[in-house]
This record gives C-alpha cells, structure tokens and sequence, in this order.
C-alpha cells in the first residue's frame, strides 16, 4: 500500500508561526501606549544630556520599541542613547540614529528584553544634534510639528472594577474585519496644519462598531486614487480605546503607526499599532483625533485619505 | 497570572517576551557601540587594515546576540573575536554580508558570553580606498548577577 501523498502548504511568515504568549504579572492587565517625546520648542541643531520624558502617574510602563529617529535628529550627525531607569546607560556611546547608511531601515528600535519604567518616573536619554520635524513653514520659519520620538510599549493598570471593557462576555469565534472610515468617502483633511503660524486644533472622528465586538489589530492610510500609502507629511493620530482612554500622549505620525502586514509600505512605514490588541464592545466607537499637517496653499488640498482599522470581529457561535 | 492578547501581526518582542534570565541573574538590554574612521589615504585601497577591540564595561558579563552595521561610508571587511581573541571567523567578512539593521541584526548565534571588562576583537580592513567613517553596533544583554 502506497503512502498518502503529502500535501504541501505553503510557509507561513516567520513571525505569525512562532506567535507565543506573554503572561503578566497576577491583577494586572496590560494597555497599548505610546509616549512621544516634543521636540518642537527647541530649533534644529541642539544637543541635550539627561533630557526626561516624564511617564504619567497612572502606571508604569513597559518600553519594547523606540521609533521616529527620522523625525528628530539630524540625519549624518543625530546621536542617540537613553537610560535604564537606575541611571545607568542602555547604549555604551552616543549612536549615529538614524543611520545615514541605513536610514529608514534603522528608524524602529526593538528592546529586548523589555524595560520597566514606574509611574511618574523618567525615561532619560542624549540626543545630539536635533532636527524636530517641520512640515510647513511661515514666513521663511519652520512650523514644528508636536511628537518627534516616541516609545512604544504598555502601560500596566492593577485590574480594578468590572472587566466589561476588555473582555467578550459571550462563546465566539474570531472573523477578519475591516472598519474603514467614512465608508466610501473616506476622511477628508481639509484643514490645514497652522493659521499664521499657529497649530491648528485637532478634528476627532469615530467609527461605530457594529454587530460584534471588534479586537483591533492594525491601522493603515492611504491616499484615495492612488497607489502610495500615506507618506508622514498628511496627519498625525491620536487613538482612544472604547473607555475614551488615549493610547498615547501626544499625536503619532500616520506612517509610524502603518501596518506593514496588510498592506505596501514605502521605506519609512515601519510600525505596527496597537499592540497588545484593542477591544471594542458592540455598540462602542473607534474614536481618534487627526492632527493635519497639510501646509496652507498646498495645491493638492484637500486630500481624501481611506485610512483602515483592520482586526477580527468576535462571531458568536 | 494572565494571558496577555496578541497581535499576530506584531513581532514578539513588541508583543512582550518573559523574562528569560538564567536563575541568579537579571538580562539587560544593552548596546555596546564601535567607531571608527579608516583614512588609508597614505596606502593603497585594501592595505590599511587595523586589529582594534571595544572594551566591555565591569560591571556586568555582556551576551552578545547581534551585530548592526550602523554606519559606513564605503566598503570595507571585518572579522570579530570573543575576550581570548578566539576569532570567529577565518579571514575577514565583506560588509555586505554581514547586513543587519536594528530591528534584523545579523544574528550571533549561539551567543557568546564575554566576561565584564573583556573585549570584542575586531580586525577590520578599509576597501574603499578613501576615509571610511564606519559605526557597528553590539546588540545583546547585560548579564547582572542578583541575590536570590
């Protein structure tokens, strides 16, 4: 008797295959955030030692991955390294970030192992060389934009209360989902980053989460008609969870946040946002704000962005 | 205890990786950085080759994992040892080969334990045939004992 042939399938991508869980400590449960560090009331070509970005006073956060060095150091001399939160250094010198060989390619930091930082404490680094980001100018002077580097991690909150906010109260079945703003329309940025100068407000928006609970897993944005995604001179976001909770302290550059799983990038879309995932309940909303950093007299304005909040619906079964 | 979510999108480490530190000990993420300019203006491309070291600090044994090629402004060739100078390779490596950024470094695999105020060996050869402005990166851990 002949053997069964063996069918063959076909590989899966390394990182989806050896997916393993990470246990947190007991009565804790773990947030998505990001704390972005403002560079935009320094000017371009400032050193610092010991600079702090301050964590909230609500809990301590995880650091896992620093990203956005394109966005505020000066690409052949930026220098970079930070601090443990004992004081002592995580980088022997001063790094050439970004590279001025590598790029975009060496703008996302991975930290292994995680550090730990507590509530209220400091995560305190050397930055040489800076040159915060500035999408428009004014007469002849940059407009800086809010949010330069950013640390990408967890908050940890002690569980406290009814768990209704986190968890699907029902037996389920997961379903891939896509919520796309504004349905056919898309998000309409027709707003400009300054008014003489001065930053404008932020818009929000909101996505209804219908039929199911949703467990958000990726965002992407992309200009309608065409075949790039968003490069970061369009907008930035800040994400809410269901509860109203911002996932991170200050905008976050579009392209930072891209998914790269689901869909092309261009070089500089190197994130994948939020992690650990984020449940919505049914009936709750997908709220953000959008930060446009689309200049005054851009001729292209407005623009029509489809931007895509991508994950699994629970199906009841 | 509890199980955290996970996005199969997002690589481990940005999901959340358990402390994996042997007993008695604590990991920490830890980068020693290397710089250096090769100026071989005086020889001739290919002959200005430096047997050089980056010294470990005393604090903490450093496990080393991977190697970044940060920075560098024309070809060049390297090869690395461990602390006894044991080399790790038989003859030096061209830069391309041994690619990596911050997020892929070029693996070291099985890492190598370097005791603290040891050295990273490093004979490295300019092919350019002008300065070459060259950083690399030590990705790994530092090894602290703790009480128990």
């Amino acid at each position: 008797m002949g053997s069964m042939p063996q069918l063959k399938l076909a590989p899966q991508r390394p990182e989806m295959s050896v997916v393993q869980s990470y246990v947190t400590p007991p009565g804790y449960r773990d947030f998505p955030f990001i704390y972005g560090l403002d560079l935009s009331s320094y000017g371009t070509g400032d050193t610092f030692y010991d600079l702090a970005l301050r964590m909230d006073g609500d809990a301590d956060f995880i650091l896992r991955r620093i990203f956005g060095f394109t966005l505020a150091l000066n690409n052949g001399t930026g220098k970079f390294r930070y601090k443990n939160r004992w004081g002592s250094y995580a980088i022997s010198d001063p790094m050439l970030l970004p590279s001025p060989t590598l790029g975009a390619l060496c703008d996302s930091w991975p930290v292994l192992p995680e550090k730990l930082y507590p509530a209220g404490g400091a995560i305190k680094m050397d930055l040489l060389n800076t040159n915060p980001y500035a999408p428009c100018t004014f007469n002849g002077q940059p407009v800086y934009q809010p949010g330069n580097l950013y640390f990408q991690g967890v908050k940890r909150f002690p569980i406290t209360g009814p768990k209704c906010f986190y968890e699907t109260p029902y037996r389920y079945r997961e379903v891939p989902f896509s919520y796309k703003y504004g349905g056919d329309n898309g998000l309409v940025l027709n707003w400009y980053q300054h008014t003489n100068g001065g930053l404008n407000a932020p818009q929000t928006f909101q996505v209804d989460v219908v039929n199911y609970d949703f467990e958000l897993q990726g965002i992407t944005s992309s200009y309608v008609g065409e075949s790039v995604l968003t490069s970061y001179t369009n907008f930035q976001i800040v994400l809410y969870d269901s509860s109203g909770l911002a996932t991170s302290n200050m905008p976050v550059m579009c392209s930072m946040l891209q998914d790269q799983n689901f869909a092309l990038i261009n070089a500089l879309d190197v994130g994948v946002f939020p992690v650990p995932p984020l449940i919505y309940r049914v009936n709750s909303k997908i709220k953000f704000d959008i930060y446009s950093m689309v200049c005054p007299g851009d001729v292209n304005a407005p623009y029509t962005i489809d931007l895509t909040f991508h994950g699994v619906q629970r199906v009841p079964c | 205890m509890s199980t955290a979510l996970v996005n199969p999108y997002a690589p481990n480490v940005y999901n959340g990786i358990n402390d994996q530190s042997p007993r008695g000990y604590a990991d920490i993420d830890f980068t020693y950085v290397y710089d250096v300019v090769l100026n071989p203006s005086a020889v001739a491309a290919g002959q200005y080759i430096l047997q050089d070291q980056k010294g470990l600090d005393n604090d903490a044994d450093f496990v080393w994992r991977g190697t970044v090629l940060n920075t560098y402004t024309g070809s060049f060739a390297v090869r690395f040892s461990d602390s006894n100078w044991y080399w790790l390779a038989n003859s030096r490596i061209l830069n391309t080969n041994l690619l990596g950024n911050a997020s892929a470094p070029s693996v070291v695999w099985p890492e190598i334990i370097l005791p603290a105020g040891g050295r990273i060996g490093i004979d490295i050869q300019d092919l350019s045939g002008a300065a070459n402005t060259i950083e690399i990166a030590f990705r790994g851990v530092k090894r602290f004992r703790v009480g128990q």
